[in-house]
């Protein structure tokens, strides 16, 4: 298969085309009853907005909090005999307690947005003082992880995470193993989210035929890959300019 | 990966930690970690370098095996 790409797209495309033909087909005549169902999860979820915002953040900020606790206890059980097991351990913590933190600001903001689309007083209220208290958890959660990295390698230790120059100095600290990690980490998001767009597009066009959703979902999913196709292509014009 | 390498013996003569030997080259300890698991091929300069220190050579260090490509 993987010498054939043609046969392949051609599956897909035929897979794809099969799928879409039996949706419909069970879909038709309860459009206005799926319609309903998103309409009415829509109302639950706008009031039980500021509820799951207040949940879901403080679960996963108190999972962040409990894995940096755990990497602080590790630190303190470090000898030279077992560094490499320890540090091993402590990588694997860090990756767990990055994930936390960053779904926490995720979610976070979304439902800070989501309040705003229901236009209930309380809820925005509830919702922007949430978003405030949750965000200086994380810049802490953030902050404390950062410290305890530079800890772990003293290279990065003119790396000020409250700096605007962070992401710039952590990247010159970086040796490079590290970089070359990044950069294929980052390579791969691209290449992941160039499929997440397309896949956006597909459901908001599917969803519209069910639902209203209007014309600025796309206009923002057009947006957004649109900045991310072109910094991808001005970031290797300008490294390759550099060479 | 094709590249085979020795790093870990060596480092063990030299009663080298990841740490130490990562600080005399100049490079982190995960990176002396990702070498020696083969999840990533040195630099000419890196490799040269880690040699150096433990007094061997760069092909004795590291080999290349064309049959480990065709696996």
């Amino acid at each position: 298969m993987k010498k054939h790409p043609v046969i392949k797209f051609i599956l897909i495309l035929v897979i794809s085309g099969a799928c879409g033909a039996l949706t419909s087909f069970l879909l038709m005549g309860h459009e206005s009853a799926i319609g309903e169902i998103i309409k009415n999860f829509s109302t639950f979820f706008g009031s039980i907005s500021p509820i799951l915002h207040i949940g879901i953040c403080l679960i996963l900020s108190l999972t962040a909090i409990y894995g940096i606790h755990r990497m602080k206890k590790m630190l303190g059980t470090l000898t030279p005999d077992n560094e490499e097991e320890v540090y091993a351990q402590l990588e694997k913590q860090s990756y767990t307690s990055v994930i936390m933190s960053v779904l926490c600001t995720i979610f976070n903001f979304f439902f800070l947005g989501s309040s705003f689309v229901y236009m209930l007083d309380d809820n925005i209220l509830i919702s922007a003082a949430a978003t405030l208290v949750f965000v200086c958890v994380n810049t802490w959660i953030e902050v404390t992880q950062v410290n305890l990295t530079k800890k772990i390698n003293p290279r990065f230790k003119d790396a000020d995470p409250m700096s605007l120059r962070f992401m710039k100095d952590w990247e010159k600290a970086s040796d490079e193993a590290e970089t070359f990690e990044m950069y294929r980490a980052a390579y791969h998001s691209f290449k992941n989210l160039k499929y997440m767009f397309l896949a956006a597009f597909l459901i908001c066009c599917f969803v519209q035929m069910l639902y209203p959703i209007g014309l600025t979902p796309f206009i923002l999913i057009a947006i957004f890959w649109g900045i991310h196709t072109l910094s991808y292509v001005f970031a290797s014009f300008k490294s390759s300019k550099t060479k | 990966m094709p590249l085979i390498n020795h790093l870990k013996e060596y480092r063990a003569r030299f009663n080298l930690s990841q740490t130490d030997l990562g600080n005399l080259v100049g490079v982190s300890r995960q990176t002396i970690s990702l070498i020696e698991r083969g999840d990533y091929n040195p630099s000419v300069t890196l490799a040269l370098k880690i040699s150096k220190t433990l007094k061997t050579t760069v092909e004795e260090l590291f080999s290349y095996s064309e049959n480990e490509d065709e696996k």
